[in-house]
């Protein structure tokens, strides 16, 4: 695979190590640069005394460099995909790696065909399952005796009136949330904390978005305390929603998992990074000829990396296994057998901001909490109304842009349309649309 | 429905009760007889009305007129090595960018070409803080789309929208300065003209600042328009306001650099008259020596002209007041503005005959000398540096640098040739001052000729190797900026010959790489121009 220079940005960390890794991409600064079919690699002089090693596997996606930093993908990483992005003649083809390369190159692929699996015995097993029982048990009763003080909590708000609301200090909605962190269910405390983070200074908006959040935390609890009447696909959906984590590992080692080869696209990729210093990497893929939507989460903190880097735009060749619940959207990779950046086949799209809305009803129905949906749609244009960015369709229907939504951005949408319609694929979420990027002459360019 | 929800939920259910009719009989049907709570009723009821209304969401319709037209672009667009060398100035110090982006715009323009629409965003932001003039060029690279994308960001500030006529009859007092700039320099006569006809309407203030401005600008219209407000709305008034005695000094000013002005005939006719000292006669008369020649200033005031009066009515000068430290009576402080604006040339008589003649006797004498720190400093220095620079006097400011010590002289190397210059730093061997390299002739684009880069770059290999006790870091910049491109193998060399030694990381890390860098990003536009 070859990047792009806005893929590379996209994957950097943050715009200083893009920055600094722009600055290492010209090939006079590389001791050695050379490429084998499915690894690049090079060697730089930093401030120690022998190079750093970097090299980068374009087949799966990953990158390594024996730099000190803790960045990742380091600016050594960065500047070796840019040089291959705009120089690729600049690396010389061999045909066998140098140890240090093969070494990594050949653990990753053996890991990527066979994914770990403990051998276990049916003693070991019985063990295993014992134990996982009795911690269920146990949190299933910490969660209930939790989800008992929410549901209190709830109607003495609803019961006293939500007006004073806005007087709350943010201490109280800390206190309530740390209690369902307590309690093992850190779902709820989500749904708390975003109860306590509404802009209560817009009167009516405040008023509309506590009380949907309120009643529709009310109904998962009461979901929650149905529990025993529920299908198994909802009780997995429910105690997702409660906090229950599924393990990636596990899923993908489970043979009755759903899993779908295809030919995913990677078409944007949001970061947030939490007050813990947790950073959340959502990517939205779509499956060029299973026309599926999945998301698949990454997640770092100050001391591991993202384990399955995905870069925004690229095409991946992957089996996804999908997490079980009542609307299957969440994924993991399985196996990547390449990447790449040529779309053979665009997805499926939707005519209109009318499909658009009737596909998110469909989906409420099939789980009233999913709380965005993503949507290729055809022919829509941005424009300013208002001093505010809206899109509108052939229709002359619109949505209006998310304000979070990069200035940055929407000037390159428009750099690169001209007005022109184009097929947009999006997150559609709060009634805004999140463009991810848009599709031109068979290519796929993100935003 | 939804309205009577929140109005329940704001006050509470303690306060108000839940009203089932107001809910569509979709929702009412999901209701449990024997639900009875109120707090339970209503929060079911606000998430089952949630649900009814998005599930039943319809996009809103764009109302009014929209704009359909779509951007063409009729240009070519680069090639992607053009994208490539944008990569490599961007990732340059910022001492660099400006100039080598001009270098690379300058090409493209040269071959009629345009970046392609991924570019466009990545180059606004680059040189959102960069000069008028290269924003320009930018907008010549942008296409069609990139013009068009203008409108929608206007942080990125490259509408050049004060400089029209509705800015001087609309615009704020700075967006009128910003036009009359424009105008004065591309044609003084209609800035004029402008300005005359909205003199009357004008504050004191604003027409003070518009005088500043013409002070910089000489040409024959301003000089007209100075000369006809300094002989009648400025001219003394014993009851004029301390704002129209600014004026009329900023007249003067105008005034005294144009030879051709009264005002100035008749200074320099007054100023002359000061000179005392005998010209040798016959053949050895030809050379520069002249007897006893020195410019005999009053120490107190004359009835002639060095007296309050004069000067405050003549030229709009302060009559009491001076600075001490410098001065040591007023008619030097008034003096000193006097060398300042008069061109020169015009101080020569019979006993002054160049520039060396003026400098000898205003600098070398000892009546006009000030002790600072045990230091004897000429007081006049200052003003002949500033007339020297302001009316960009080459051959003043050549002999005032052979004068003067080279700190004092920094402002002065701007104004000398180039010639003069390369000379000035090989007779001083200043190869390895950056701040004489950098304040040279040499505009920030201009390159040393490659004779002169040569000189520079070996010498400063030489010391930064064997000597190590150079400001390599503030050199790098400037030979980066200034060395010629033809000098790239003689760096090459040098730094291979400097490997061994073991001030190679201070040579390799301030010096070769940033100069390598740039080098190389000049070398590769000019091999596209070619």
């Amino acid at each position: 695979m070859i990047f792009t220079e806005q893929q590379v940005e996209t994957i950097s960390p943050n715009p200083a190590a893009y920055k600094a890794g722009k600055a290492l991409a010209v090939a006079s600064k590389w001791v050695t640069l050379a490429k084998t079919d499915r690894v690049i690699w090079g060697e730089i002089q930093g401030s120690s005394k022998t190079p750093y090693q970097v090299q980068i596997d374009i087949v799966t996606m990953g990158y390594k460099c024996n730099c000190p930093s803790r960045q990742f993908p380091c600016k050594h990483n960065i500047g070796l995909m840019l040089l291959y992005a705009s120089n690729p003649n600049e690396f010389k083809i061999e045909s066998e790696e140098p140890e240090w390369v093969k070494s990594w190159i050949d653990k990753r692929q053996a890991k990527a065909n066979k994914p770990e699996l403990e051998e276990i015995t049916e003693e070991k097993q019985e063990k295993l399952d014992k134990a996982r029982e009795k911690t269920q048990t146990d949190r299933f009763q910490s969660v209930q005796v939790g989800i008992d003080e929410l549901e209190l909590w709830l109607k003495d708000l609803i019961r006293i009136g939500i007006l004073e609301l806005p007087n709350k200090p943010a201490s109280d909605f800390s206190k309530i949330a740390a209690r369902m962190v307590d309690a093992k269910a850190p779902g709820l405390a989500g749904w708390v904390k975003s109860l306590g983070s509404i802009d209560y200074s817009n009167p009516t908006e405040w008023q509309n978005e506590a009380l949907t959040i309120i009643s529709k935390l009310y109904l998962l609890i009461r979901t929650f305390k149905n529990y025993e009447n529920l299908t198994p696909t909802w009780q997995i959906t429910i105690k997702n929603l409660v906090g229950w984590s599924q393990s990636a590992k596990e899923l993908i080692a489970n043979n009755e998992s759903e899993t779908v080869k295809d030919q995913w696209l990677v078409a944007g990729q949001v970061t947030e990074t939490t007050d813990d210093e947790i950073t959340t990497q959502r990517n939205y893929l779509v499956g060029c000829q299973s026309n599926r939507y999945a998301l698949i989460l990454n997640f770092s903190t100050k001391h591991t990396t993202i384990e399955n880097p995905l870069i925004p735009g690229s095409v991946i060749n992957a089996e996804l296994v999908f997490f079980p619940s009542a609307l299957p959207h969440r994924a993991a990779i399985k196996t990547t057998r390449s990447v790449g950046n040529q779309l053979e086949q665009q997805p499926q799209s939707l005519g209109t901001w009318a499909d658009v809305f009737k596909q998110k009803a469909a989906q409420l129905q099939q789980n009233p909490w999913q709380q965005e949906t993503t949507a290729i749609i055809d022919d829509l244009r941005i424009t300013n109304r208002n001093n505010r960015w809206i899109a509108y369709d052939k229709n002359l229907n619109y949505v209006m842009v998310s304000p979070k939504f990069d200035l940055q951005k929407i000037m390159r949408w428009l750099a690169i349309s001209g007005n022109r319609k184009m097929r947009v694929a999006g997150i559609i979420r709060s009634e805004t649309l999140y463009p991810l990027g848009v599709f031109e002459n068979n290519q796929y360019i993100t935003l | 429905m939804w309205q009577h929800l929140v109005e329940v939920a704001l006050l509470g259910t303690e306060k108000k009760s839940l009203n089932h009719s107001t809910l569509p009989s979709e929702v009412q049907a999901h209701f449990n007889p024997t639900d009875t709570e109120p707090e339970h009723n209503l929060l079911v009821a606000s998430a089952l009305c949630h649900y009814y209304t998005e599930t039943g969401r319809e996009p809103q319709r764009a109302e009014g007129c929209i704009d359909e037209s779509i951007i063409e672009e009729t240009q070519e667009v680069a090639p992607p090595i053009y994208r490539d060398i944008y990569n490599r100035i961007d990732s340059t110090n910022l001492h660099f960018k400006e100039s080598l982006l001009n270098y690379w715009l300058d090409s493209l323009i040269r071959k009629k070409l345009i970046i392609a629409p991924d570019g466009i965003v990545p180059l606004f932001n680059t040189a959102q803080n960069f000069a008028d003039k290269t924003k320009a060029k930018i907008v010549e690279v942008i296409g069609n789309k990139g013009r068009w994308l203008l409108q929608f960001q206007s942080d990125f500030k490259y509408t050049q929208t004060n400089i029209t006529p509705q800015a001087w009859d609309e615009g704020t007092t700075a967006n009128r300065k910003e036009h009359l700039t424009h105008m004065l320099h591309s044609n003084p006569e209609n800035a004029i003209d402008l300005l005359k006809s909205a003199w009357d309407q004008e504050s004191l203030v604003n027409k003070r600042g518009y005088l500043e401005m013409l002070k910089a600008v000489p040409h024959k219209s301003i000089v007209e328009f100075a000369e006809n407000l300094y002989k009648n709305e400025f001219s003394f008034n014993t009851k004029e306001k301390k704002t129209e005695k600014e004026c009329r000094k900023i007249l003067a000013t105008i005034l005294l650099s144009s030879e051709e002005t009264e005002l100035h005939q008749r200074t320099v006719h007054q100023l002359k008259k000061y000179f005392v000292g005998e010209k040798k006669k016959g053949f050895l008369g030809l050379g520069a020596a002249k007897i006893g020649l020195e410019y005999q200033l009053p120490s107190d005031e004359d009835s002639q002209f060095w007296n309050a009066a004069n000067m405050e009515q003549a030229y709009g000068l302060e009559p009491k007041h001076y600075d001490i430290s410098i001065f040591e009576n007023i008619n030097q402080s008034w003096l000193s503005f006097f060398i300042e604006y008069i061109p020169a040339n015009a101080w020569q008589n019979e006993l002054i005959q160049s520039h060396a003649d003026l400098l000898n006797c205003f600098l070398n004498g000892t009546n006009f000398t000030v002790s600072t720190n045990e230091k004897k400093r000429p007081t006049l220095l200052h003003a002949f540096i500033q007339n020297a620079t302001t009316r960009n006097n080459k051959q003043l400011a050549l002999e005032l640098l052979v004068r003067i010590p080279t700190t004092e002289g920094i402002p002065l190397l701007k104004h000398i040739t180039p010639k003069e210059f390369e000379k000035y730093v090989r007779d001083r061997k200043y190869f390895a001052d950056y701040e004489i390299l950098l304040n040279g002739p040499y505009g920030v684009d201009e390159s040393w000729p490659i004779e002169f880069s040569e000189y520079i770059l070996a010498n400063v290999f030489e010391q930064a190797l064997h000597q190590g006790n150079l400001n390599t870091n503030a050199l790098g910049t400037v030979m980066a900026q200034h060395l010629h491109t033809e000098t790239y193998t003689l760096l090459q060399r040098l730094n291979e010959k400097a490997k061994d030694s073991n001030l190679y990381y201070s040579w390799s890390k301030n010096l070769y790489e940033p100069i390598n860098s740039i080098l190389q990003i000049r070398k590769l536009i000019t091999t596209l121009n070619n």
